[in-house]
């Protein structure tokens, strides 16, 4: 048996005396050991809903990192425009709701034994597992780049130290440098995030080096917020950014950190900074669990997030197959609320419904003008789908106000999400 | 063979049968007075069908609830000025921010039932 059925009512055979004693609270005393490993916008968001709606189950967070530095917004640092310190959130918010805070690595799940190994060699035992592992870098999928590469050319796809060594890359090179970006295929994390980092960078070069000048080579021909940025580019940043998309052969095919080249199948490229943002995949964990497909990401069922490779085990995030709702932190917190209201109407024995889920991400085309995308989606029939007529860009040549507002937006969005996710 | 699972059910009932639920109290309350801002309890009771403005309500609280100025907290509004609002947005066809766009993939029933949902958790009058 499974907490499964109770979606379509388990209880319903029970007469009605014995249903007045299993009231709402008694359920909750039942005291669920639910694990969730990864402490990002999923996972943090995922422990503190669960804990708000079953406050009697043993709640664990397993996360290696003392502190976690956000994706969103990171691009303002690489651009200058902001300190790391405003991007790390610790877990104290979570802690003092009395989630177990484990700072280790989860190294293997057995999902017979319903079991978690610890790096530090101890187990845990769970009832409910909620994975939220990010993403993870395929490295070698691009030739060349390889794990040592990282250090001469950053990804800073995950926020940190790859953050802070691009931004001092940046800043170190001489005025007339050039700056290299290579875009991967679809998917990976945040599909606005190249371009909005993009426009940053040019923004600096324009303002602090302005002889410099940023290329960026794409293995695609359409993108995110694709005809807001363009129109934010050539208004903005003319001369200081460029953008060469497939079949004007911009995919990168190699890179060479000896050199530092990065070669399409038609030319080279001789960057003084390359950011070089690689194939990605669910963080590895996933794929130790089980709850990855040959894709690399983990397909779920959207009504709840559960895994529909492993039973007990829902998946939250980047590292899930959730298309059309992107790899978005906006989506993860979602998701996080989502899995966590379910789980907790599932213990109760309640039945799950669908519903409407939406997305928004903004991105900075300058300082202080901003553009957004929203996605509207219905979970329903096992598969989320976009509810046409809604959703959509930003405005194309809309007045700086309209920019400046989304700006303020965004910001206030951040403040939101993050103390939501981290208390 | 798999172990056996455990449900919510056969626990619950295992722990009435050692007599350990007595003095079993509200949780939602305990939990929100715990951080502050918190995640909201859940609200839900039992054995009840899904509340549908819960779940549509989930997506408001990535945005609302910092007290910013760029962002408006709902909890400003009643019921009936929420969903004027909501509907207002959706019906703007030229109208510029993210809500504009974002109601229009909400059917009128799904606004009555998010406004609804999101009055009572502030304690206005729904």
């Amino acid at each position: 048996m499974t907490w499964k059925p109770h979606r379509r009512g388990v209880l319903a055979g029970i007469g009605t005396a014995s249903l007045s004693l299993l009231a709402a609270p008694a359920i909750a005393q039942a005291q669920p050991r639910i694990i969730i490993v990864g402490g990002g916008f999923g996972g943090a968001a995922a422990a503190r809903f669960l804990k708000a709606g079953l406050p009697d189950a043993r709640i664990t967070l397993i996360e290696p990192q003392k502190r976690y530095i956000a994706c969103p917004f990171s691009n303002l640092v690489i651009g200058g425009l902001r300190d790391m310190e405003a991007q790390t959130f610790g877990y104290e918010g979570l802690k003092a709701v009395d989630i177990d805070v484990v700072q280790d690595r989860a190294e293997d799940v057995d999902t017979t034994a319903r079991r978690v190994t610890l790096g530090s060699g101890g187990t845990l035992s769970y009832d409910k597992l909620i994975m939220s592992p990010g993403i993870d870098i395929r490295w070698g999928a691009l030739e060349g780049y390889d794990e040592a590469v990282q250090e001469a050319m950053p990804h800073a796809w995950k926020a940190g130290p790859q953050t802070t060594l691009l931004r001092d890359q940046l800043e170190a090179m001489q005025d007339g440098g050039l700056v290299v970006m290579s875009v991967p295929p679809a998917p990976f994390r945040c599909p606005p995030g190249p371009y909005e980092r993009a426009s940053l960078i040019a923004n600096y070069l324009k303002t602090r080096k302005p002889a410099s000048k940023l290329i960026i080579l794409d293995a695609k021909d359409q993108f995110s917020k694709q005809p807001l940025f363009l129109e934010a580019w050539a208004k903005h940043y003319p001369d200081h950014l460029e953008w060469i998309g497939a079949s004007d052969f911009g995919r990168v095919a190699s890179v060479d950190p000896g050199a530092m080249t990065l070669s399409t199948d038609f030319d080279t490229y001789d960057a003084d900074v390359a950011n070089v943002i690689p194939p990605q995949k669910a963080g590895e964990i996933a794929e130790r669990a089980g709850v990855a497909d040959q894709t690399g990401w983990c397909p779920i069922d959207p009504l709840d997030f559960s895994s529909t490779l492993q039973p007990d085990i829902h998946v939250l995030g980047d590292a899930t197959i959730a298309a059309p709702m992107p790899k978005s932190a906006f989506s993860a917190n979602l998701q996080a609320k989502l899995c966590a209201l379910q789980i907790t109407r599932e213990l109760r024995g309640q039945p799950l419904a669908p519903t409407v889920l939406a997305n928004t991400c903004y991105s900075y085309v300058t300082p202080d003008a901003a553009v957004s995308i929203t996605g509207v989606y219905s979970n329903e029939g096992g598969a989320l789908s976009s509810i046409e007529g809604a959703g959509g860009l930003s405005p194309q040549g809309a007045a700086q106000s309209v920019r400046a507002a989304e700006a303020a937006q965004a910001a206030a969005w951040f403040d939101q999400i993050t103390r939501q996710t981290f208390g | 063979m798999r172990p056996r699972r455990r449900t919510a059910l056969n626990v619950a009932a295992a722990l009435m049968a050692a007599g350990l639920l007595a003095g079993a109290c509200s949780p939602g309350e305990e939990s929100a007075a715990q951080a502050e801002p918190s995640p909201q309890a859940f609200a839900g009771d039992a054995l009840q069908e899904t509340e549908p403005g819960e779940l549509l309500a989930l997506t408001c609280s990535g945005c609302h609830g910092g007290g910013s100025e760029a962002i408006p907290d709902y909890s400003q509004f009643d019921q009936a000025e929420l969903e004027t609002k909501l509907k207002t947005y959706k019906a703007e066809m030229d109208g510029t921010t993210v809500m504009h766009r974002l109601m229009r993939g909400y059917s009128d029933a799904d606004i009555t039932a998010v406004a609804a949902y999101l009055s009572a958790q502030q304690g206005s009058t729904p």
